[in-house]
């Protein structure tokens, strides 16, 4: 089973790994982790053409890496970053990068790929920010319930 | 006539000229005094047919009217009116031929048994005919006693050839006398504007009393000129509304005094009074004739009320004249003119008075038309003179109470600020404050109010009164203050339909309301403006006068002071809700500060205890395999302590506390244990970027850091944000260095550099305030605050030490250093 996962934290991509690969019914699994989302918008359109089953949004992704930064292009902040980073706004990257992401799937003609959202906010802090049809499950403790989340959208429960 | 009767009688022309125009106060009666003496007569008359006089028809129609009459007693006697048909001047006039008449008491026409001839015994006549320059016919006489020669033919030839120079005479006095009037009263007027003038200054304006100094100077002109017994002029009543009431101000016949104001319209119907009415000029020909000439009068000056003129105006003229009995009065003519003092805004006549005369002592004894039209020039030029006298008043005045009105309104806004700064402003106190303002600012306002809106129950209720108004109310017993006003549309109330619309209103009758005279019977005049902010309305401001007039500024101020109530009332509901705000945030901190205290405390329970565990698990694994995530639980756990130790002291400062400190000597050994300790949790979080956390041990020495004196629970804090921040913003593959040494002014330091992410100029102390993160740093790391180094910064001065940033090199790489106070280098005892 192929994954994107949108996540700045190395350490949550290898622990979900070893979830997902615990139930036999979802191996194998493969996880391609973006880490930010200036490299998000870059990867774009290779990641539209790649068939993953499930596609994993962490909410609050930063822009870029001190690395990234170095490049002009990653300095070509879009007006609703520059709205986050002066703090005009609530940094929502994935809520955007889903959103980009159905659209290249929708211009390319790919066949929608089901996205759930990963964070530490909840509803009453997303209510309105969310698409109707992408659930939510809160970061906690324990990475079940996002399991079991991922098995019902790929139909492998 | 011989050639020596020529060069007398051309000398003689010559001095009849000179006399009559060169002296200083040329007059027509001069000029007769002139040829009477040298027809070596008693007196002389002129005469001109009267303009409806009808010299063809049979008899002749009309009368000879008396110009200018002198005798050398003294008296005056001017023959009016006599009759066309039937005098030796009139036939005279009639025939256009002389004529000597030896004895004029027995042919002497109507007028033959007169008490003036017998007195005087006046017995010969010498007539003359004359035309006017306007082309009117007229009659030149001179008179003889008895025991002078008669009048010869001789004479006859004398007094016709000085009767060709008499027209031309006649006007040119007459003009000379005008010229000199108008000239005169520009002079005058000029003068008084001028007098209190001091070098570069402008003049002062003059006072009342000067004022009516003045206009007595130019009555006595009036007077002199026209040679009347009384000059008057009349002036609007500053006081009274415009064109209501004018007051004498000036007279040459103080018996005046007793008419000395004109209510308009009330007092129409008297002469004066039916020139200030109408605004137009009037003149009466001879009051005596008032009631002869009541049909052509009545039509000319429509409103004019028929009164005995004739027998009370002929016996007072008798009187001023001191004429004797029996003897004929000159005309008692009567003239006025309006006075203007421009054209007012609507591109009207600006009425400000009315100047008149009455009752000429010599000829020419009627006032004409030329008469009137140069009265009226002088009454243009005391308008004019007045009108300016009195703009200049307002301006000033207004000038004055604006000038007041911005010195009030700056110690009003001082006093709604001060308002402001309580914890519960009182709105009563301001309006108190605003009504007081009122009474400076608007002179006449004594019986002020205002009024407020009761948005729920739709209605204006009295909200404040100032304190002669409320006496007032008090004294009429009167339950007015509870008084509500529904906001209706079309109310009969004004203070609703100026709440509605928005805009001012004035009433300068208010004591012929049915609505408000009941409430302040003595309330002469009213000013509602509405109190409000652009077109939200909150309000009413009441000015009312009782006895002065409202002044020219008055809406104005009144509607400025309305707004600025409109804006208070505004700021009073934004700090109200301002305040109420701010304690429900204050008592929400204090609630959150208490549960982050507290959390903070709950959690380090469960995390000292699972460190406990986590050392004795570390203690008893064999294997670096086992150890390894070991470690990892290890540095999470400390992280989410530094993090509930980050809440406390969040909590803590946020209280406003000072930050507990349990200083202890820390020396270099354990300085050196701790921060490898440190370096290796911050390792094992930063592993994906592979950063090297490393201790540089050679500062960790006693020869150079022998120990500081510090907490060490903060210690750890402080060090532990520092690598924190180093990881989040470290290139990868690059070290940390954590350092200690002596700075060059002998402070002991502990810093820590990396390699990263810079820090610009000027962002060296911004770094250290609460909340500030650089613009980079919120895009490389979604999370954090912009809490850590302002915690670091605030223990650090808690130490008494101090955060430097080191600004990065042209490497990249960043020294944050803590640099402790001399007092904690004290080598330990």
């Amino acid at each position: 089973m192929r994954i994107l996962l949108l996540e700045d934290l190395p350490s949550f991509a290898d622990a979900l790994q070893q979830s997902l690969e615990a139930r036999q019914e979802l191996r194998p699994v493969g996880i391609e982790r973006i880490a930010t989302e200036y490299e998000f918008r870059r990867r774009l359109p290779e990641l539209a053409r790649e068939s993953f089953q499930v596609a994993i949004f962490d909410v609050m992704v930063r822009w870029c890496s001190l690395e990234e930064l170095d490049t002009p292009e990653a300095q070509e902040l879009p007006p609703e970053v520059v709205e986050e980073r002066d703090g005009i706004k609530k940094w929502r990257s994935g809520v955007r990068c889903r959103r980009l992401f159905a659209k290249a799937l929708q211009e390319i003609g790919a066949s929608p790929v089901p996205c759930v959202f990963y964070s530490v906010l909840d509803l009453e802090d997303l209510g309105e920010e969310l698409n109707g049809d992408t659930p939510l499950i809160v970061k906690q403790g324990e990475l079940e319930p996002l399991v079991q989340e991922i098995a019902r959208l790929t139909g492998r429960r | 006539m011989n050639r020596e009767q020529n060069a007398s009688s051309a000398e003689h022309l010559s001095a009849l000229v000179l006399s009559t125009l060169a002296e200083e106060k040329a007059s027509i009666s001069g000029m007769l005094q002139c040829i009477a003496k040298r027809m070596n007569a008693f007196g002389s008359g002129l005469w001109e047919v009267s303009q409806d006089a009808k010299l063809q028809a049979s008899p002749p129609g009309g009368f000879l009217i008396t110009l200018a009459t002198w005798w050398n007693t003294g008296d005056l006697f001017a023959m009016d009116d006599v009759p066309l048909a039937n005098s030796p001047a009139a036939w005279v006039a009639v025939n256009q031929q002389s004529k000597i008449v030896g004895d004029i008491q027995r042919d002497g026409g109507a007028k033959r048994n007169h008490p003036f001839w017998k007195r005087h015994d006046v017995r010969g006549m010498l007539a003359v005919p004359l035309t006017y320059l306007d082309g009117s016919q007229g009659v030149l006489n001179v008179y003889r006693r008895e025991g002078a020669d008669a009048f010869t033919e001789e004479d006859q030839r004398e007094l016709e050839l000085m009767a060709q120079l008499v027209p031309g005479l006649f006007r040119a006095v007459r003009e000379k006398i005008g010229l000199d009037l108008v000239s005169n009263v520009e002079r005058v007027l000029r003068d008084a504007e001028g007098v209190a003038s001091e070098a570069g200054q402008r003049p002062k304006r003059l006072n009342l009393t000067q004022v009516k100094k003045v206009l007595q100077k130019v009555c006595k002109m009036v007077s002199d000129s026209f040679d009347c017994v009384e000059a008057s002029v009349f002036l609007e009543d500053p006081l009274a509304l415009p064109g209501t009431r004018f007051k004498n101000l000036a007279t040459t016949e103080p018996s005046c005094a007793k008419y000395a104001v004109y209510k308009i319209p009330e007092d129409e119907g008297r002469l004066t009074g039916w020139v200030l009415h109408h605004a137009k000029p009037l003149k009466i020909v001879d009051l005596a004739n008032f009631d002869r000439d009541w049909e052509s009068l009545r039509k000319e000056y429509p409103g004019l009320l028929k009164r005995a003129h004739g027998t009370h105006d002929v016996e007072v003229a008798r009187k001023r004249l001191k004429s004797k009995i029996g003897d004929d009065l000159p005309p008692l003519s009567f003239m006025a003119v309006p006075v203007f003092g421009g054209i007012d805004w609507l591109g009207g006549t600006d009425l400000r008075g009315v100047l008149r005369c009455y009752m000429a002592r010599t000829g020419p004894y009627y006032f004409s038309d030329r008469e009137i039209n140069l009265l009226g020039v002088v009454a243009a030029q005391v308008g004019q003179w007045w009108a300016r006298w009195r703009t200049r008043g307002e301006l000033e005045q207004e000038n004055q109470a604006w000038n007041n009105m911005v010195e009030q309104l700056g110690v009003l806004n001082a006093f709604v600020h001060e308002e402001f700064q309580k914890a519960k402003p009182d709105e009563g106190a301001v309006f108190r404050r605003a009504l007081r303002v009122v009474e400076e600012v608007i002179p006449g306002a004594v019986l002020n109010d205002i009024r407020m809106h009761d948005p729920a129950a739709k209605e204006l209720y009295f909200a404040q009164f100032c304190p002669a108004a409320s006496e007032e109310l008090t004294r009429l017993k009167s339950n007015d203050a509870d008084r509500r006003f529904p906001i209706v549309p079309y109310s009969k109330h004004a203070g609703v339909r100026v709440f509605l619309a928005g805009k001012p209103w004035c009433r300068h009758d208010a004591r012929s309301s049915k609505i408000y005279h009941p409430i302040f019977p003595n309330v002469e005049r009213m000013v509602i403006v509405p109190i409000g902010v652009k077109n939200e309305r909150f309000g009413l401001l009441d000015l009312r006068w009782t006895t002065k007039p409202i002044p020219p500024h008055a809406v104005q101020a009144a509607t400025l002071l309305g707004r600025q109530l409109g804006i208070y009332h505004q700021l009073a509901n934004l700090v109200a809700g301002q305040k109420e705000a701010v304690t429900k945030a204050e008592a929400q901190k204090m609630e959150e500060t208490q549960a982050n205290e507290d959390f903070a405390h709950q959690l380090r329970t469960p995390i000292t205890e699972a460190q406990m565990r986590l050392e004795l698990a570390l203690s008893g694994s064999r294997f670096e395999s086992e150890r390894r995530p070991l470690y990892v639980l290890r540095g999470l756990f400390r992280r989410t302590e530094r993090v509930a130790m980050s809440m406390r002291l969040l909590s803590e400062l946020s209280h406003g506390r000072l930050l507990t400190l349990k200083p202890q000597w820390l020396d270099s050994d354990v300085l050196r244990k701790k921060m490898i300790e440190l370096a290796d949790d911050a390792e094992i979080a930063n592993l994906e970027k592979q950063i090297t956390f490393s201790v540089e041990r050679g500062g960790f020495r006693p020869h150079v850091i022998n120990s500081i004196w510090a907490d060490s629970s903060l210690l750890e804090q402080m060090i532990s944000n520092l690598l924190d921040n180093a990881g989040k913003y470290s290139r990868r593959n690059t070290v940390v260095r954590i350092l200690a040494g002596i700075s060059s002014t002998g402070r002991h330091y502990l810093a820590v550099t990396n390699k990263g992410l810079r820090f610009r100029e000027g962002e060296t102390e911004k770094c250290k305030l609460r909340s500030w993160r650089s613009p980079d740093a919120k895009l490389i790391a979604s999370e954090g605050r912009g809490i850590g180094l302002w915690l670091v910064n605030e223990i650090m001065e808690s130490h008494g030490g101090q955060l430097q940033v080191i600004p990065s090199n042209h490497d990249s790489e960043t020294e944050i250093r803590l640099s402790f106070p001399p007092e904690s280098y004290i080598a330990k005892p």
